[in-house]
């Protein structure tokens, strides 16, 4: 077995479920190990959001959107640049709805405009694997990964010079059908020696018309090219603008082109598809990818050889093919998932939530309103006096009793009053307005670093609503303050004015000749100044802390209530979560059938012990740093319809490593010991003939002997495949007809593997491969009518058809 | 200047008796004069040993007032009390204008520590009617 440097790019929105979920299958197998052997590369033409979630460790995979928003600019572009050469785009090619609209020639026109960066994406992402593979520290990586599966090293671990790319996708939407057949012969101009792979979903026979005519376009256009391989050539735009030539040297479109379908050989629904990354046809997609790029490519490649010897007749008999795959696996990922989302339910969500209780290092406490409103009202004593000493700061008190007593002004009490009541520049006055905003600023990143730090003690919005409460109480106890001594409104200038001067009067009259026997005039003056100022501060700040409460009656009050909702959406959706993941372990129908690590200890009651964990993150889920919340719970004041499920996301991501882990930690399971003792041997048969009946119903049946195509039973090693084959003999009778092949990294899963080739013989009725398909005749009815309404959307590279098949009448005439 | 000396040494050792309300009057003021050159000192010595931060200026030199004219009766009445000991007080009327200045300065220390009292208190009674909310203007 050997591990090929590898690329899989997923073509369209089936395409980005596969690339998803396989992120997911290899997160399982080697966790946060990063292998640069693997590139994974999602191209989408639809911006819409999509639910697939990132695997713990992150978004490895690279995102493209070759989306353009104005497609008649995009054409006008393209036909400047391209002239004649474009002249297979529909001029008047409307794109309607999201992505390539379903439109086989919008899909290729989409490819066209983003041509260069998607090249330059495939090209540099073929480098960097050959490189990884190269690099001794992959081959250290992946031989810890088998250390610590207990299996020893192997020589030459990895095939470094042969690179393989695979393109996923359905053929049902314009995306992958209209940007396949190019895309094939692109990844051979740029990355000749790689071997690409094609890996196309093909619709139910009851989908909308639209995706049977464009999955038959694209799969004669793909016969096509294998009957004609000379005939591709294009004109594509480079990264500087310049026209790209290409001409196919009699080369197919990929090397193998898998068409996988819902149904299996005797056209029974078995795998349903809809647009979400756990759909059965989408996981058994993902699980194929994600066993080849483990090594069962190597294996693949070498039962290839007996294909090339079996099916001699057409390139394109050995061209399509089908595969199927099925598992038996005990589920890592999904127990992991689980234990964290009931961590997320019950520990973490529910004690935000929590009205009477809060956690504190020393345990649940009680929460007791007094205290809790006491956190604010101390925070507010305790930094609001700084706050308010600084928007005097500028006012240089001193030097104005200085000017008074020496008599500076002809009349130092009116020019007194002018300081205190004109707004004019170089006051009093304006130098302390010219404060508020700062202060108000200042006053909210204070109240806000306080309620961080609730959070960061209590992790309970209650604790944070009595905090804002005990603020808000001091911050009106100020406002009554200041009141009760006389302060005006802010605004009303006359009865400041009326007040300053009365406050002028006071100040400069008082113990007048008191302090000056006591020789405490200046002093005494100085402390007068100084009440004055504050008064002014006090006029003028009044509004300030009118805006302040405001601010936290309307905005943080509501803000507070969103993270409420927010924290019982996600605790919802964690309790969802976890309720589907119980019911997906008890299915049998999937592609998937899991096993439990005991017959007394059932799945369901590993991931409750699993979760019994307490949820440690590494940062605070809420704090507040310089003016902003930050943490999982950093709620927008306004979120997102996505928002919710990405703080779930990120909450699921932060615990569920460490539940992994201690998975791993309790050791290796032995699958074939557990079917036996749980008595699920014959489920595992009824996967594996599920397996063998193949996902595409044809009209001549498949060859699917071990000898022509690859049949695979594999297990962690190959004795451990040839005891679960001898298990299922018990069942069976017979010995199943498989080859046992190891899959080292596979050490939680045995899969069963076997593909179908399509031979048409020249004997016999059917001489195009399509057409043994069972559905072909309502793919064609479909694709027929299309084709006598609008035949340029649906076939862009007709043009290419036409001269070629012209030119090679023209030959034989 | 001896006639000064003189003066105080007949109010304050060996007082005779007073014969007639100018004559009190005179004496009271004299005593007045004496006391406030006394109380400048003790006022002032006050004022560096009282707590600034606890009262503010207006109030602490209020205070040293007040504590001066405490002060200062005091220093009138152990006079009276010393020469009532002595025996040199030929008459009740003779130390009228010791009683009359105690009486002033009582009443200056009084009046000084209710000013006192009564600022300290209104913003007392601001800061609790801010925190019960009710409202005093």
């Amino acid at each position: 077995m050997r591990i090929n440097p590898s690329i899989v790019i997923g073509l369209g929105s089936s395409g980005c479920h596969v690339v998803a979920n396989l992120e997911r299958i290899i997160y399982e197998v080697v966790g946060e190990t990063r292998l640069d052997l693997f590139r994974l590369i999602s191209l989408d033409t639809d911006t819409r959001a999509k639910d697939d979630e990132p695997p713990p460790c992150g978004k490895r995979s690279v995102s493209y959107s070759a989306h353009s928003p104005d497609t008649g600019q995009a054409i006008r572009d393209l036909t400047q640049k391209l002239g004649d050469d474009f002249s297979w785009c529909p001029p008047r090619l409307t794109i309607e709805g999201e992505g390539a609209g379903n439109l086989r020639a919008g899909g290729r026109l989409l490819l066209f405009d983003h041509f260069a960066r998607i090249l330059s994406m495939i090209r540099d992402a073929a480098l960097d694997v050959r490189t990884a593979a190269m690099h001794g520290e992959t081959a250290r990586l992946l031989h810890d990964q088998l250390e610590r599966r207990g299996i020893p090293p192997v020589d030459n671990l990895i095939h470094p010079t042969q690179t393989v790319v695979y393109v996923v996708g359905t053929l049902a939407g314009g995306t992958c059908s209209g940007m396949c057949v190019d895309l094939g012969y692109a990844i051979r101009n740029v990355a000749p020696e790689a071997e690409r792979i094609g890996m196309f979903l093909l619709p139910d026979r009851n989908e909308a018309p639209a995706y049977l005519e464009n999955t038959w376009a694209t799969l004669k256009d793909l016969e096509y090219f294998c009957d004609n391989p000379s005939s591709f050539r294009s004109v594509w735009i480079s990264e500087a603008g310049a026209k790209v030539r290409y001409q196919a040297d009699s080369v197919l479109p990929y090397n193998y082109a898998y068409l996988l379908s819902p149904t299996n050989e005797a056209g029974v629904l078995r795998m349903p598809y809809h647009a979400s990354s756990d759909s059965p046809l989408v996981v058994m997609a993902s699980m194929q990818l994600a066993a080849c790029l483990f090594g069962m490519r190597s294996h693949i490649s070498a039962s290839h050889v007996n294909l090339q010897n079996q099916v001699q007749t057409k390139p394109k008999n050995r061209f399509f093919l089908n595969a199927n795959l099925r598992a038996v696996s005990y589920p890592k990922y999904e127990i992991s998932e689980g234990a964290a989302c009931r961590m997320i339910d019950e520990k973490v969500c529910a004690r935000w939530l929590n009205r009477d209780n809060y956690m504190s290092t020393a345990g649940v406490v009680p929460i007791d309103e007094d205290k809790a409103q006491g956190v604010g009202r101390n925070h507010w004593n305790d930094h609001f006096n700084a706050i308010w000493e600084g928007l005097g700061a500028d006012v240089d008190i001193k030097q104005h009793v200085g000017g008074f007593l020496r008599k500076t002004a002809t009349r130092p009490d009116a020019n007194l009053l002018h300081q205190i009541t004109s707004p004019n520049q170089g006051t009093i006055y304006s130098q302390v307005a010219a404060k508020l905003r700062d202060r108000r600023e200042k006053l909210q990143l204070m109240i806000k670093g306080g309620l961080g730090r609730v959070f960061e003690d209590s992790q309970n919005v209650r604790c944070a609503e009595l905090y804002l409460q005990g603020v808000k109480a001091e911050l009106e106890n100020t406002v009554r303050f200041w009141n009760a001594v006389g302060t005006p409104a802010r605004g009303d200038q006359d009865s400041w004015s009326s007040r300053a001067r009365s406050l002028v009067q006071e100040a400069t009259g008082k113990q007048r000749l008191l302090s000056w026997a006591l020789a405490a005039r200046e002093e005494l003056l100085t402390e007068e100044f100084g009440k004055i100022v504050t008064r002014l501060q006090m006029y003028l700040m009044t509004q300030t802390l009118s805006e302040v409460l405001a601010w936290i009656d309307t905005d943080l009050t509501s803000w507070l209530g969103t993270l409420r909702r927010s924290v019982e959406a996600v605790q919802d959706i964690a309790a969802n979560r976890r309720r589907s993941i119980a019911a997906r372990m008890m299915e049998v129908n999937g592609p998937i059938l899991k096993i439990g690590r005991s017959r007394t200890e059932s799945l369901q009651v590993e991931i409750e012990e699993l979760g019994n964990a307490e949820p440690h993150f590494d940062r605070p889920l809420l704090a507040s740093l310089d003016g902003n919340f930050t943490g999982i719970f950093a709620v927008k004041e306004r979120p997102g319809p996505n928002d919710n499920r990405q703080i779930f996301i990120n909450l699921k991501n932060a615990l569920q490593p460490a539940r992994l882990r201690a998975l791993e930690d309790k050791g290796h399971v032995d699958l074939v010991t557990q079917i036996r003792n749980e008595g699920r041997t014959s489920q595992v048969v009824d996967h594996f003939k599920d397996a063998q009946a193949m996902s595409l119903a044809t009209r001549i049946g498949l060859k699917k002997s071990p000898a022509a195509v690859p049949s695979f039973v594999l297990g962690v090693s190959q004795d451990s495949a040839r005891l679960i084959m001898e298990e299922m003999r018990t069942v069976m009778g017979n010995p199943p007809v498989a080859v046992p092949q190891p899959l080292p990294m596979f050490d939680h899963m045995v899969l069963f593997y076997q593909e179908g080739a399509c031979s048409v013989q020249p004997e016999e009725e059917y001489q195009s491969i399509p057409d043994v398909l069972s559905d072909a005749n309502i793919y064609r009815e479909h694709f027929n009518s299309k084709m006598k309404m609008q035949s340029d959307s649906l076939d862009p590279l007709a043009g290419m058809k036409t001269t070629a098949s012209s030119t090679s009448s023209g030959a034989r005439q | 200047m001896e006639d000064l000396t003189t003066t105080y040494k007949h109010l304050l050792i060996s007082p005779e008796l007073v014969p007639s309300i100018p004559a009190f009057l005179l004496a009271t003021v004299e005593l007045l004069a004496f006391g406030i050159v006394i109380g400048w000192f003790a006022a002032h010595f006050a004022k560096m040993v009282i707590d600034v931060e606890q009262l503010g200026i207006s109030n602490r030199n209020t205070f040293a007032v007040s504590w001066a004219a405490i002060v200062l009766a005091a220093a009138a009445m152990i006079d009276v009390a010393v020469l009532l000991i002595l025996d040199r007080v030929p008459g009740w009327s003779a130390v009228s204008p010791h009683a009359a200045f105690a009486v002033i300065m009582g009443v200056i220390a009084i009046v000084g520590g209710l000013i006192v009292r009564s600022e300290l208190r209104q913003y007392r009674i601001y800061a609790e009617s801010a925190e019960t909310g009710r409202l005093v203007r």
